[in-house]
């Protein structure tokens, strides 16, 4: 039902937890699903330095917060702001029909945590 | 690997592959002719139905109509009974835990009319009898019950439920499927008109199940065709699966107690040490009144999905009702029923044990769900201060 790379990121989760002067966070819930998602993110001269994530859900919500944590360490903001969910499952090696929102909780999340302050 | 689901199904016993193998290469031939193979194989079917029934308390063979599944069981009670004493009335009792096989075929018969009432349960997953008899309208023609639930393992009181609706003319139905082989099960005992099993919960093949219907009780047929069980349920009979299932019964029913004892000793044993090693942890389902075989549980911060994966890593099998393992998002209707807050709800984990199971398995799989659920929590957002 998972891809090799989904069940790679889910057994070993990349960059868990908080990280070091964050510049965002953002905390968020699928009301539906139960799927919880924290980012933690750190901006400087325009790109994303580092993220870190905490996340309670299924293998594709853990799954996809690791991948995506991977893959915009480093990159100008305004790439980061460009991905779609459909890379990031891409990235993935794919996922089940009914687990796509795990990859579209986890980029709304990321993106969360580069928008305003949330009194942080 | 340690198998700890046995409620999904089990593995069929090496006496039954013995006693079906014949029935594919030998006794094959088709049981409603009348050439002398053709009488062996009927005299196999027959045999196996004396057996069923014997095993199950009915007063006749008659009486029991094979299928072949127990969702197809549980379809012709609830659809069948119905239908066939419209006449009479057109309400329906059942509860919020029942198996889909039973839910879904009573959404079916509110499509054609028919009122459905669905009784809730207790924290423990228990109907009330008196909430049975007190739901009971002028038109109320059928109520179904299950004896033993899948998820949680809680059993129901329906022996009081049927001698309460005694002498009233409504037909009681039980859904026995988790029940049969695992607990005593005698239809008399329970006093009920209809009951389902399916041969592969108890070491039997997959793909046959059975019927109890109480002699003289009418039903409406749901397959037509040769006429076969008496009419009941028409299409040549799988006598391999028939023959496999009486086998698994027999087998299932002898030293049943003592089997029982050790399951519940070894289940003692992994919830014992799962809640006391494990803080968050809640067992779900009545704590006495269960099925010997059946751990179920709820852990805060540990998503069912995400706890199966980790523990099929460690060799361990076991199911979930949680949202994230089905279409739908959403905890299983009998989580929901228990009233159980949705954040528990999401982290469910069925253990079942059976007969081959060992303590050393329960010690390690004990271990292994402890570390499972340690390391989700591990990975979880802590909680808002």
């Amino acid at each position: 039902m998972y891809s090799p790379t989904v069940l790679d990121h889910f057994h070993n989760p990349r960059h868990v937890g908080e990280i070091p002067q964050p510049t965002g966070h953002a905390r968020l819930e699928n009301p539906v699903c139960g799927d919880v998602l924290e980012l933690w993110t750190r901006v400087g001269e325009g790109r994303l330095e580092e993220v870190g994530f905490r996340a309670f859900g299924c293998a594709a919500a853990i799954a996809s917060a690791s991948m995506l944590s991977e893959m915009v360490r480093g990159l100008p903001l305004g790439e980061v702001l460009a991905l779609h969910p459909g890379h990031l499952i891409e990235a993935l090696g794919g996922l089940p029909a009914s687990k796509r929102h795990g990859a579209a909780l986890a980029l709304e999340a990321l993106k969360a945590a580069l928008g305003p302050e949330d009194g942080f | 690997m340690i198998y700890l689901d046995h409620a999904a199904t089990t593995a069929v016993a090496p006496e039954v592959v013995e006693a079906m193998l014949a029935c594919f290469t030998q006794v094959y031939a088709n049981p409603s002719n009348v050439h002398r193979p053709a009488l062996e194989a009927r005299r196999a079917l027959d045999r196996a139905r004396q057996s069923v029934a014997g095993n199950l308390g009915a007063r006749q063979p008659g009486e029991i109509v094979f299928t072949a599944s127990g969702t197809e069981a549980d379809n012709m009670a609830i659809l069948g009974l119905a239908r066939a004493h419209r006449e009479r009335g057109d309400h329906v009792i059942t509860t919020r835990i029942e198996h889909h096989a039973i839910l879904h075929a009573c959404d079916e018969l509110q499509r054609e009319g028919f009122r459905i009432t669905r009784l809730p349960v207790d924290e423990w997953g228990r109907v009330d009898p008196q909430a049975v008899v007190e739901a009971r309208e002028p038109g109320t023609i059928l109520v179904s019950v299950m004896l033993a639930n899948n998820e949680i393992g809680t059993l129901q009181p329906v022996e009081e439920i049927a001698s309460a609706l005694k002498g009233s003319g409504i037909l009681v139905h039980t859904d026995a499927v988790q029940a049969v082989g695992h607990i005593p099960v005698d239809v008399e005992q329970l006093g009920v008109d209809a009951l389902s099993l399916s041969a592969h919960k108890f070491h039997g093949p997959k793909g046959v199940g059975a019927l109890y219907l109480r002699s003289g009780v009418r039903l409406q047929p749901l397959v037509f065709g040769g006429g076969q069980e008496r009419g009941l349920r028409s299409g040549t009979e799988n006598v391999p699966g028939i023959v496999g299932l009486a086998r698994a019964l027999e087998l299932a029913c002898q030293g049943r107690e003592e089997r029982a004892e050790r399951l519940r000793e070894l289940r003692d044993r992994l919830v014992g040490r799962i809640l006391g090693e494990l803080s968050g942890a809640r067992l779900t389902g009545h704590p006495e009144l269960r099925l010997p075989g059946t751990a179920s549980f709820v852990f805060q911060d540990a998503e069912g999905e995400s706890l199966l994966l980790q523990l099929d890593r460690k060799g361990i099998c076991a199911s979930t009702g949680s949202a994230c393992s089905n279409a739908t998002l959403e905890p299983s209707h009998v989580l929901k029923a228990l009233g159980l807050p949705l954040q528990l709800a999401h982290g469910s984990l069925r253990l079942t044990l059976g007969r081959e199971n060992t303590p050393e398995e329960i010690d390690q799989a004990a271990q292994a769900v402890v570390e499972a659920v340690g390391r989700l929590r591990s990975l979880a957002p802590r909680a808002r201060s």
